[in-house]
Order: structure tokens, then C-alpha cells, then sequence
């Protein structure tokens, strides 16, 4: 049988340990969407159709023997071309980097090797991971799986095109501003950026020691809270929890003074539900969000120069022009301003956790415009122009700074049909809290459509 | 170093080194200098408060 696109994870298990479904007719057909969508949509850069396929031979004879992996047991996942797998180019979207094959697994390659997943690919994202539109890649830019005018969100697009069309049923991708939860919002899929440290980013390329998560973008929460569970080990619920009597709080101020109407009204309909399914709504700010985007930056830029100074002396001719202008400039941020961005850091994470106190998690869009169009270098809200990096980064990459465990999940659509997005926020230690919780909120909030 | 001269000496930098398209990013850096510096949480050697933190000190 031909998979249906809208099969998540949780479906496809079941068909398969029903015998209804081979995981090698599952993985045939998401590599048949590959080839077909691929040239269009621009999602993968790398095809591994050839181990996917032998390892899902391998899956099925492991089944039929009785030797069940676990939930992603012949699952088809991409993994984010930043994410080292063994014997295949990681070219973080970039001509810079030697095209040398992985010699080994990242630690969350590996621990999902051992979980029977089948890898069909390393999608496309941002150069670096610096960008959140995925339209600076050295591969071509990734295009909307809704409109191939627009970007899906990045940096980890490919990802995020990948799920939503079904050329895999999971995506692990990186988040150090939102990268993660942007495409995810964008795309109208699910994002989880655990906890900091809660995923190892060994072998990852990084772009901020301190900012970057690993995580998955899926269908469905169950699915994320599968993948979380296979990462890190720590078991998580698979039932909605109910949302009576939980304690909300909606983020103003910083959050919402400028978001695109359509993402307004849809924000406000999933909180007037969560409400209505017995949540305890309150609203409250964070005193100095106003100064978010400045940390966020002086850590960000610090970090990413460290990392890359030697290859742009080398070759920065061959970065693409944006991503390098980012990091020259980056080069010449004074150690004394990354000390205070750190020393903020910690103000900032200290006002959340005092939010949290008392109240099961906090509330915010996940992406406070829908998907601009690809190539925009400003977008415009209520009259005001701003960089549509600024802006695309504006609701995420609080809890990179803070390290909060954080969630997108779909909550309707503007007149374009382009998704919008709710984010949820937990305590930090506590991102399988934060997954039942968002069970709870997806079980309500689905529907809007 | 005050912002001012950092951004000027950046940008000459900058355009020696034939960036000038970068330009811009440091211009835009330089007012989230401004934001960093004036943050409530920095503390100043001219007062008697000093940071949490004693990794730092000899």
C-alpha cells in the first residue's frame, strides 16, 4: 500500500506491527515523494535511497523475527544536513566545508540507528544555520510545500518540507533561535526544542555553543514526545493530560505588541479554548524581553565568530554573501559586550523561571508572521518595517537564551491558507511535563484547520 | 572603547578588508551594543557592589 502523507509515526507502527504496511513499501514511498516533490521544493541535498532501503529490508526481517526496536522501528526520518551520519557529506547547506564523508554517527545519529530508524536523507536549511528563511543555502533555496513563492522557515526548512509532504515521517533538526520551532511553525507541523543539554549536539555543526538544542519536527506531539523519548532516554506520557484547572500564562508585551493580524486572531481562538477545555488563563510580561534580541546576538555572534574565523580568512569567498556578511561582522563583537550578554542571559532566564512559578507553562506564538514571501529582506507590521530575521526570531529565541524546554504546534491558518502557530513553554528539567501538556492543548486546539 | 569608535573603527576595517556589504550588520550590531551596555544587570567597578561570581577574581 502507498503511505498517505498525513501518516505520522504513531499510525505507521501500528500498521506495520499489523502487517498491513513493510516498512520497505513505507520507505519506497517516501522516496517516491522525494524524486517526485524534490526538484521542486528543494528539501533534501542528500539521498541515501540505498542504505534507507537496506536498512528497511533489515527492519522488516527484524520484525518478522520478533525483534521490535520500539516506536521508530522502520521509520523513515531525515536528518538536518548539519547532523554528522556515517559515510555521508555534512555540508551545512555550504561550499566552504571539505565535501569529506562523516567517519561516524553524532550521538543522536547513532541512538536513533539503534531505534531502527531508516534514513532517507540529509534535507536542506539555512548556510550554517544562521538564517530563518533557508534561502541562503549553497544548494538552492528551500520552497513552501504550500506555495513555492514563500519560504518554509528555517534554518531547518528542509526538515520542515520534508514532514509536511511526507517524504519522511520525522526530521531531527537543530534550534539556536528557533530553528527548530520556525520551519515547524511555518510549515504547520510540530517543533520541540528540548531543554539546553537535554540532546547531545556532539557532531552537530555548531553555531552557538551555548544556543544551539538538537530536536525533532513531526506531525504530531505524540510523535515529538516518541522521538524525545528515543534521544534522551526519559519516558514520556502518550495520553492527552487534561487541561482543567492548569495554570496558563499567556506572554504580552515583547511577545505581541506586533504580530500579523491573522496570527493574532488565531493565537487568541487557541487560548479561548484552552480556556474553555478548563485551563487558568492569566497574562504577564517578561521585564526585560525589550533587551532579548540584543543578548540573544551578543551571544550568538561571539560563538558563531569563534567557530568560523579560520574558514572565512581561508575561504570566505565561498560562504553565501549574507551568512558571510553576518559573520565578518560578528568577528568584531569586544569580549567585555559578550560578558554582559551573558550576564543578561541569566537575568532573563531567572524572569522566566520566576513566570513559571505557580503556572504550568507559559503561552506565546511560535511564529508572529506566516511565511514570507522567499528572498524578503523586510516585512512589515502594522506600518512598521523590520528585518524578517528580526522578526521571525522575535517569539522563539527568548528560550534559546534561557534554555527552556519549548513547543510549536498548529493553530489555524490566515486567508492564504499558511499556517500559524502556539508555542508552549515548560519549566526547564521538565520538557515531558511540557510534552503532556501540549498533548492536552493539540487534542483541543486541532481542528481549526 | 565607546561604541562610536568601535563602529568606526569597524567599518574601516571592514571596507579595508573589502567587506562593505557588511556594513550594515555592524551598524545594526552597534545599537544592540547600546541595549547591552545600558543593561541594569551590568555592574560598574566604581561602586561598591560587586558581581555574584567569584570565578573571576585573583
Amino acid at each position: 500500500m502507498t503511505a498517505q502523507p498525513t501518516l505520522d509515526i504513531v499510525g505507521a507502527g501500528h500498521l506495520l506491527r499489523s502487517g498491513r504496511l513493510t516498512s520497505l513499501e513505507l520507505t519506497r514511498s517516501c522516496l517516491d515523494r522525494i524524486d517526485a516533490l524534490n526538484p521542486q521544493l528543494n528539501a533534501f541535498i542528500t539521498i541515501t535511497r540505498d542504505e534507507a532501503l537496506t536498512r528497511a529490508k533489515n527492519a522488516d526481517h527484524e520484525l518478522a523475527a520478533g525483534h521490535d526496536r520500539g516506536p521508530l522501528h522502520g521509520i523513515p526520518i531525515s536528518l538536518k544536513d548539519i547532523i554528522d551520519q556515517r559515510g555521508v557529506v555534512t555540508t551545512a547547506a555550504s561550499r566552504a566545508r571539505d565535501p569529506v564523508a562523516a567517519a561516524a554517527d553524532a550521538p543522536v545519529t547513532a541512538v536513533l540507528r539503534e531505534a531502527g530508524a531508516v534514513f532517507v536523507g540529509k534535507t536542506n536549511l539555512h548556510e550554517f544555520a544562521l538564517g530563518t528563511t533557508s534561502d541562503e543555502s549553497a544548494f538552492g533555496p528551500v520552497r513552501h510545500w504550500l506555495d513555492d513563492t514563500r519560504s518554509p522557515g528555517g534554518s531547518s526548512g528542509g526538515s520542515a518540507v520534508a514532514v509536511a509532504t511526507g517524504m519522511s515521517l520525522a526530521s531531527i533538526g537543530t534550534d539556536t533561535g528557533g530553528s527548530i520551532r520556525i520551519p515547524a511553525a511555518a510549515c504547520g507541523m510540530v517543533g520541540l526544542k528540548p531543554g539546553l543539554g537535554e540532546v547531545r549536539t556532539d557532531a552537530v555543526v555548531p553555531l552557538s555553543r551555548t544556543l544551539d538544542h538538537v530536536g525533532p519536527i513531526t506531525r504530531t506531539v505524540t510523535d515529538a514526545a516518541l522521538i524525545y523519548t528515543v534521544l534522551t532516554g526519559v519516558p514520556t506520557t502518550m495520553d492527552p493530560e487534561s487541561l482543567r484547572g492548569r495554570r496558563l500564562g499567556v506572554l504580552q508585551g515583547y511577545f505581541t505588541a506586533r504580530l500579523e493580524p491573522a496570527v493574532r486572531t488565531a493565537c487568541d481562538r487557541a487560548v479561548h479554548t484552552l480556556q474553555e477545555a478548563g485551563a487558568l488563563i492569566d497574562t504577564l510580561e517578561i521585564p526585560h524581553a525589550f533587551a532579548i534580541p540584543a543578548i540573544y546576538l551578543g551571544i550568538l555572534f561571539s560563538e558563531a565568530a569563534a567557530y568560523h574565523g579560520a574558514l572565512l580568512d581561508e575561504r570566505g569567498d565561498r560562504y553565501t554573501p549574507g551568512v558571510r556578511q553576518r559573520l565578518e561582522a560578528a568577528r568584531y563583537v569586544l569580549g567585555e559586550d559578550y560578558v554582559r550578554a551573558m550576564a543578561g542571559r541569566d537575568v532573563i532566564r531567572d524572569e522566566v523561571d520566576h513566570a513559571l512559578e505557580g503556572r504550568h507553562a507559559l503561552i506565546a506564538p511560535g511564529l508572529v508572521i506566516t511565511a514570507p514571501e522567499i528572498g524578503a529582506a523586510t516585512v512589515s507590521i502594522d506600518k512598521i518595517s523590520e528585518p524578517v530575521r528580526s522578526v521571525m526570531l522575535r517569539a522563539t529565541q527568548p528560550f534559546n537564551v534561557t534554555g527552556h524546554p519549548a513547543l510549536v504546534l498548529p493553530c489555524g491558518t490566515d486567508a492564504r491558507n499558511l499556517p500559524c502557530s502556539l508555542q508552549v513553554i515548560g519549566r526547564r528539567g521538565a520538557t515531558p511535563d511540557l510534552l503532556a501538556l501540549a498533548l492536552g492543548c493539540e487534542a483541543q486546539i486541532r481542528g481549526f484547520g | 572603547l565607546t561604541i562610536e569608535r568601535w563602529l568606526e573603527q569597524a567599518v574601516a576595517d571592514l571596507r579595508a578588508r573589502g567587506l562593505e556589504e557588511a556594513v550594515p550588520v555592524v551598524e545594526a550590531f552597534a545599537r544592540s551594543m547600546k541595549v547591552l551596555r545600558a543593561g541594569d544587570w551590568n555592574h560598574s567597578a566604581a561602586t561598591a557592589e560587586s558581581p555574584s561570581s567569584q570565578s573571576d577574581r585573583a
